[in-house]
């Protein structure tokens, strides 16, 4: 998983123009095609989907699926159409919110190794250096389990060992920008070290930080559904992805639906935000796209 | 190479030493009094007062902050990580125990990751956007897209229950390791045939490929003497980083088929909230880390000699 992050961060880390002048790819469309249709799904679906996902009906538990619920009912009744909807806004929701978090600590601790002095920098990427030895997983398992599962813990202990990554490649990529002649001019005019920051290179990051986010969201969606499946997440009754597999678990030799749908779920919106990573690399940056085309 | 080595071994330092403020930081973080469930833990419950005040002052919880990480230090240094909440026997010794389980799975999944992906890679690479190469991106897309812990109920439905040709929870066993091996395996293999077929692709538009073919030498003699060296250093590199996260990483998956090992301690142990099990785990995977990157880098020093400048 880790190294799945090297390289795509490696090949976010490339981006040189802040224009759009490159093109999508085929799989590129197909995310463009499969994400909007999960992201709307999950938020406006509910709505249109009238059955409630924790409302409990013993006498229609466990069936398959039928008209009434297309992808039938788990061990207490419950639609599972209906919890895999509102499930989505706590597995993607969840995700996104770690990597929003994750991208501004990596943007001020990678800000702070690139504008600070010589040892606050060494002593920084020592920090980080140790932190990315540790696998993500097993630092999010000792979080959770010490903290307490539940889902906010678990979106903690995901923000806390997912932040290395960004700070190195926030910290190269301001140190790339410093050199930048408007960056020089602002400084010649006396502007001071945080005002150059916020004003002039901050906005510049935006592009990079979503393709870094991107490139990261699919890793972290998997992590959070697999704490969650284990019991560290989120807690029942709440519909989460990963959770719901759990809840599949003690059935699934006699019902193997229930777990098919929810594992299907994760693994196209992870192939959908996949390839989105890919295609915004691509798009943001042309040059890396034809190395990237020529080397695939 | 003595010197490579000496400097390599030093630079392991600082990786242990905040590793082991991490875990410290994360037992003194937890809630509960530890003296109090280490003694109902050895079998005294509810816990006598002078026992648990006795505990406390063995376990130095009524020192400093710093004087308490020193102390956890020395005693970490010496190979003792405290006992289990749960069943009050040295943390280091239940690792011991589990370990041969988790290591044969690791040998396993990482054998069957190197015999599919590293040909494939390179067969994708030499048959670029043909047939092949098509299903090498298909695999290195979906495999990187399926949920570990799903793909191993799947598969122990249609391998256990349906076809009933192959155990359901893991043993070991030759049969009982394939379907846990296979598993990590699919994982490892989206990442390393994407990286073998992309430095392949980087040595094979290399000038002295176009030499060694316009000297007359064949494809094959091509590619063994002077592709495939070049290959093995990024491929050894990310091998070995699959290798040490299949030691610890392999939580969930050894979790499903309830594999006698190390990961499915570790979550039993999460879920029960017995800190030193958890918190010793992130100094094993802080080690396992460090020993199994010196080994790799003492490799390709080894098979590189640029590799050995510093």
């Amino acid at each position: 998983m880790a190294a799945v992050t090297e390289s795509r961060v490696g090949a976010a880390l490339s981006l040189s123009s802040r224009m759009p002048r490159g093109r999508i790819g085929g799989t590129g469309w197909a995310a463009i095609v499969l994400l909007p249709a999960i992201i709307l799904a999950v938020l406006v679906g509910p709505r249109f989907w009238g059955h409630d996902p924790l409302a409990q009906r013993i006498e229609i538990r466990l069936q398959g699926p039928s008209r009434p619920h297309p992808l039938g009912t788990d061990q207490f009744g419950r639609d599972i159409l209906a919890r895999l909807l509102v499930g989505g806004r706590w597995t993607l929701g969840g995700a996104t919110i770690v990597c929003g978090g994750v991208s501004l600590i990596g943007f001020v601790v990678g800000a702070l190794a690139a504008t600070g002095s010589r040892r606050t920098d060494a002593l920084l990427g020592r920090l980080i250096e140790a932190l990315m030895a540790l696998p993500g997983l097993v630092t999010a398992l000792a979080f959770t389990a010490v903290l307490g599962p539940s889902f906010r813990n678990l979106l903690v202990a995901l923000i806390v060992t997912n932040w290395p990554w960004y700070a190195r490649s926030y910290r190269s990529l301001i140190l790339k920008e410093r050199a930048a002649p408007y960056v020089e001019s602002a400084l010649a005019l006396g502007a001071g070290q945080a005002r150059v920051l916020l004003r002039h290179v901050f906005p510049n990051m935006v592009g990079p930080a979503i393709v870094l986010a991107t490139a990261n969201l699919g890793s972290v969606m998997l992590n959070l559904a697999a704490l969650s499946f284990l019991g560290l997440g989120a807690q029942p009754p709440t519909p989460e992805w990963g959770m719901m597999i759990n809840d599949a678990r003690p059935f699934f030799q006699r019902h193997p639906w229930q777990m098919v749908a929810p594992g299907l779920c994760i693994a196209l919106t992870v192939l959908g935000v996949n390839l989105a990573g890919d295609a915004l690399r691509d798009l943001l940056d042309p040059r890396a796209a034809r190395r990237h085309r020529e080397a695939s | 190479m003595p010197r490579y080595l000496a400097t390599r071994l030093l630079s392991a330092v600082p990786v242990m030493v905040v590793v082991s403020l991490l875990a410290f930081a994360l037992q003194a973080l937890a809630p509960g009094d530890p003296a109090r469930i280490l003694v109902e833990a050895s079998g005294l419950n509810p816990a006598p007062l002078e026992a648990v005040a006795a505990k406390r002052a063995e376990l130095g919880l009524d020192r400093p902050m710093p004087e308490r990480y020193l102390l956890w230090l020395t005693h970490a240094l010496r190979g003792d990580f405290g006992r289990s909440f749960r069943s009050y026997r040295p943390v280091a010794a239940l690792y011991r125990e589990r370990l041969p389980a988790t290591a044969a799975l690791a040998a396993a999944a990482a054998a069957l990751t190197a015999t599919i992906a590293l040909p494939l890679g390179m067969l994708a690479a030499y048959h670029r956007g043909r047939v092949l190469d098509a299903v090498a991106q298909l695999v290195a897309v979906a495999g990187a897209a399926i949920p570990g812990f799903w793909l191993a109920l799947l598969l122990m439905f249609l391998f256990a229950v349906k076809l009933r040709f192959l155990p359901a929870f893991g043993s070991l066993t030759p049969k009982g390791i394939i379907l846990p091996a296979t598993v990590l395996a699919v994982q490892n293999i989206a990442v390393l045939t994407r990286l073998t077929r992309a430095a392949m692709l980087d040595v094979l538009s290399l000038e002295f490929v176009t030499i060694a073919r316009a000297k007359g030498l064949r494809e094959w003699a091509v590619a063994r003497r002077h592709v495939l060296p070049n290959v093995l250093v990024p491929v050894l590199t990310v091998l070995g980083l699959e290798v040490a996260g299949l030691m610890t990483g392999a939580v969930v998956v050894e979790y499903v088929f309830a594999w006698p090992g190390i990961g499915k301690m570790v979550v039993d142990a999460a879920l029960l909230r017995d800190v030193p099990v958890v918190t010793g785990f992130a100094v094993a995977a802080g080690l396992v880390f460090v020993l199994v990157n010196l080994v790799v880098d003492v490799t390709i020093a080894a098979v590189d000699p640029r590799a050995r400048r510093i």
